[in-house]
C-alpha cells in the first residue's frame, strides 16, 4: 500500500504540533490553516528537520521517523520532493544546475544529472529558462523552477508548501493552473499546504483543517465548508458558527444557544447533545426593533461593525449570538442601524446546517 | 553646509592619497637594479609573500572551524570567546609579539614544551608566520562569522532534502554562497599579513632572509639608505594594490 501515514507530535519553543492522518498515493492532501497554525512546522516534521517527539511516518511500509524507536531517517534519504514556501533556489547556480543539484547528490554524473534536469525543466515547458539565474527570474517562474527542482530527485512524496502566497495576484492564477496541471500528472502522494481556501479548492480533493498545532477538522472541501468545525474554517466558507443544543420545551424542539432560542430546528435532532449551527449571512434576518407583525423570537443583540462592500453590506452583531448579517446597503440606512446601537435578529434555520459537535 | 562637507572630503582625500603618491613620485626609480643587485631588497619581498600566503593559509585553517563554531552554535562563553579571538586584531602589534614570546619563548609555558619536544620558534621563519597569523586571522573570522550569519540556514536544508550530505551541502552549498566573505575576508587578512611589522619584530626579530618581511627591511633601509627604503616602499604599496585590485568584489 503506497500510502504515507503520518503520526507525529513535534515541538518547536513552546509550540507543540500534534497531527495524525494518513495520504494515499495518487491523491493531493491540502493543509490548510491560519498563519501560526503549524504548517511549517509540520513540513519541516515530514522533511526531517524538526525531530518527532513521539509518533510514526511510514511510506508504503517503510518507517522514515519512530522515536520510540530512536529510528530517524536523515532528510536526504527521504523519498520527499519538497517546494519550499518562496522557492529558495540556489543563487549561485543557474536553472538548470538548480535543477540537477538533487541527481547529483543522489550520485548520478554532472552530465546525467543535467539531462535529467534538461528532460524534467523540457516537460514542465521551462527548457528555455536553463542557462539563466535565479535572480533573473520571475516570482513565477521561479516557483515553476523550484517545483522542477523537486521532481527531478523522482519523490515518491511531493510537499508544497504555500506554492503560490509569493506572487502577485495575476502571476498566480497562471501559476495555480500549472501547479494543477503538474499535481494531476504526479502519481506518488501529494500534500500541498496553503492558507488560501481559492487555493485549496483547486489544489486537491481533501482537506485537512489545522489550527494551533492540531487539527480541527478533515474532509472533502464541500464537507468542510458545508459543516465547518471551527472559527476559521467557517470565516473560509464566510457562513457564521455557533454551537446550540437541542431542546425539548413545551411547544416542541428548540435549538438553545446559551440563554438564548435560536428557535425550533427544521429537522428532528438529538435532544441534549451540542451541536454546531452553520448557516450563511442570508439566512440571518435583522431589524432595529422586532417586527410588529411577527413579535416572537427574536434576538436582542448589538451592532459591532458595519462594513459597506457596494450594494450590498454586512452588519456584524454581538451579544448572545454573534454573527453576521448581509443587507442592502440602502436598507441599512433607510432603518437606520449603527454601530453600538441595538438589533434584533432572527435566524432561518431551514436555511441553517445543524450536526453534532462531537462527530 | 554642502561646502564644508565637500572640502572636509577634499580635505580627506588628499590627506589619504597624497603620501602615496609621493612615495611613488620620490622614489629613485633608477636605482632599482642597483637595490635588486644588493639582495636584501628581492629577498625581503620573497620572504613577505611567503609569510604572508603561509599566514592567510593558516589563518584559513584555524579561522574558518571558529567562524563556524560562533556563528552556528550558541554555548556559554560564546560571545568571551568571540571577544577573546578578535583581540590580537586591535591590540598594539608589538604587544602582540611581546605576547607570543611570553608564551611560546624559551621561557613561556608553551614554548617549554616545545624545547621538550626539540622545536624553537622565535627568531624563526615559522615565527614570523605565527606572528602574521596571530594578528591577521582576527580579521578573517570576523568576515566569514559575518557571512555565515547572513546566510540563510534554509540553502542548507533545502540541499538535505534535496539528497545531500553534508560535505557536499558544505561544498556545493555553502562555500559558494560564502565566497563574497571569504574573498573579503581574506583580501583583509592577507593585506594586514603582509603589513606585518611590530609582532614580527618582537617575536621573530630582524634577521635577513629568514624573519626580515619588506616592512622589516624598509625600517632598516630608513636608517642607512632612505631612497631605498622609498624604493621598497614604493614596491611594496604597489603589492598591496595588486592585492586590493586583484581581491575587490566583482
Amino acid at each position: 500500500m503506497e500510502e504515507l501515514a503520518v503520526s507525529a507530535r513535534a515541538r518547536r519553543g513552546d509550540f507543540t504540533l500534534d497531527v495524525e492522518f494518513r495520504v494515499d498515493a495518487d491523491r493531493t492532501l491540502v493543509v490548510l490553516g491560519p498563519n501560526g497554525s503549524g504548517k511549517s512546522t509540520l513540513v519541516d516534521a515530514l522533511v526531517g528537520l524538526l525531530p518527532l517527539e513521539a509518533g510514526r511516518v511510514v511510506y508504503a511500509g517503510d518507517c522514515l521517523e519512530d522515536p520510540s524507536e530512536g529510528l530517524r531517517v536523515p532528510p536526504q534519504r527521504r523519498p520527499l520532493g519538497v517546494m519550499f514556501q518562496g522557492s529558495w533556489l540556489f543563487p549561485h547556480l543557474d536553472v538548470l544546475d538548480n535543477v540537477a543539484f538533487g541527481p547529483r547528490a543522489r550520485g548520478l554524473g554532472r552530465r546525467e544529472a543535467r539531462n535529467r534536469a534538461l528532460a524534467i525543466l523540457d516537460q514542465l515547458g521551462l527548457g528555455d529558462l536553463a542557462r539563466r539565474r535565479p535572480k533573473r527570474l520571475s516570482g513565477g517562474e521561479a516557483q515553476r523552477v523550484a517545483l522542477a527542482r523537486a521532481l527531478a530527485t523522482e519523490p515518491r512524496v511531493l510537499l508544497l508548501d504555500e506554492p503560490l502566497s509569493a506572487l502577485d495576484a495575476e502571476t498566480r492564477s497562471a501559476t495555480r493552473s500549472f501547479l494543477q496541471r503538474q499535481l494531476a500528472g504526479f502519481p506518488g502522494v501529494r500534500i500541498a499546504i496553503t492558507h488560501d481556501p481559492a487555493e485549496a479548492a483547486v489544489l486537491g480533493e481533501r482537506w485537512l483543517v489545522l489550527e494551533n498545532g492540531r487539527i480541527t477538522q478533515q474532509g472533502t472541501p464541500g464537507e468542510v465548508l458545508r459543516r465547518p468545525r471551527s472559527a476559521y474554517a467557517a470565516a473560509l466558507a464566510g457562513v457564521n458558527l455557533l454551537r446550540a443544543t437541542p431542546v425539548r420545551g413545551p411547544s416542541g424542539l428548540r435549538l438553545v444557544c446559551g440563554a438564548t432560542s435560536l428557535g425550533a430546528p427544521a429537522v428532528d435532532l438529538t435532544e441534549g447533545i451540542e451541536h454546531f449551527v452553520a448557516f450563511g449571512a442570508e439566512a440571518l434576518e435583522l431589524r432595529t426593533r422586532p417586527d410588529p407583525a411577527d413579535p416572537g423570537g427574536w434576538i436582542s443583540g448589538s451592532v459591532a461593525e458595519i462594513s459597506v462592500e457596494g450594494e450590498f453590506s454586512s452588519v456584524t452583531l454581538s451579544g448572545d449570538v454573534p454573527a453576521r448579517a448581509r443587507l442592502r446597503t440602502a436598507e441599512i440606512a433607510r432603518s437606520g442601524f449603527r454601530a453600538g446601537e441595538s438589533a434584533f435578529a432572527k435566524i432561518d434555520l431551514n436555511q441553517a446546517e445543524a450536526y453534532p459537535v462531537v462527530a | 553646509m554642502r561646502v564644508l562637507v565637500t572640502a572636509a572630503a577634499a580635505l580627506g582625500a588628499v590627506l589619504l592619497i597624497v603620501p602615496l603618491l609621493g612615495l611613488v613620485a620620490e622614489s629613485p626609480w633608477s636605482e632599482l637594479p642597483e637595490l635588486w643587485a644588493d639582495g636584501v631588497a628581492p629577498r625581503a619581498l620573497g620572504l613577505s609573500i611567503l609569510v604572508s600566503v603561509a599566514a592567510v593559509t593558516l589563518s584559513l585553517g584555524i579561522g574558518a572551524p571558529l567562524a563556524w563554531l560562533l556563528a552556528r552554535n550558541r554555548f556559554r562563553g560564546r560571545g568571551l570567546l568571540r571577544s577573546l579571538v578578535t583581540l590580537p586584531m586591535v591590540l598594539p602589534p608589538v604587544v602582540a609579539g611581546v605576547a607570543l614570546l611570553a608564551a611560546l619563548g624559551p621561557t613561556g609555558p608553551l614554548g617549554r614544551a616545545l624545547a621538550g619536544l626539540g622545536v624553537e620558534l622565535p627568531f624563526t621563519t615559522a615565527a614570523a608566520v605565527l606572528a602574521a597569523s596571530f594578528v591577521s586571522a582576527p580579521l578573517l573570522i570576523t568576515a566569514l562569522e559575518g557571512g555565515l550569519n547572513q546566510l540563510d540556514r534554509r540553502y542548507e536544508q533545502v540541499a538535505a532534502a534535496l539528497g545531500a550530505s553534508r560535505a557536499q551541502t558544505l561544498l556545493r552549498v555553502v562555500l559558494p554562497l560564502l565566497r563574497p566573505a571569504l574573498l573579503g575576508g581574506r583580501a583583509r587578512c592577507w593585506a594586514r599579513a603582509l603589513g606585518e611589522f611590530g609582532a614580527t619584530i618582537a617575536f621573530a626579530g630582524n634577521l635577513r632572509g629568514v624573519t626580515q618581511t619588506a616592512p622589516l627591511a624598509i625600517y632598516e633601509l630608513l636608517q642607512t639608505r632612505p631612497d631605498q627604503a622609498f624604493l621598497l616602499g614604493a614596491l611594496l604599496l604597489a603589492g598591496a594594490f595588486g592585492i586590493f585590485v586583484a581581491a575587490r568584489p566583482r
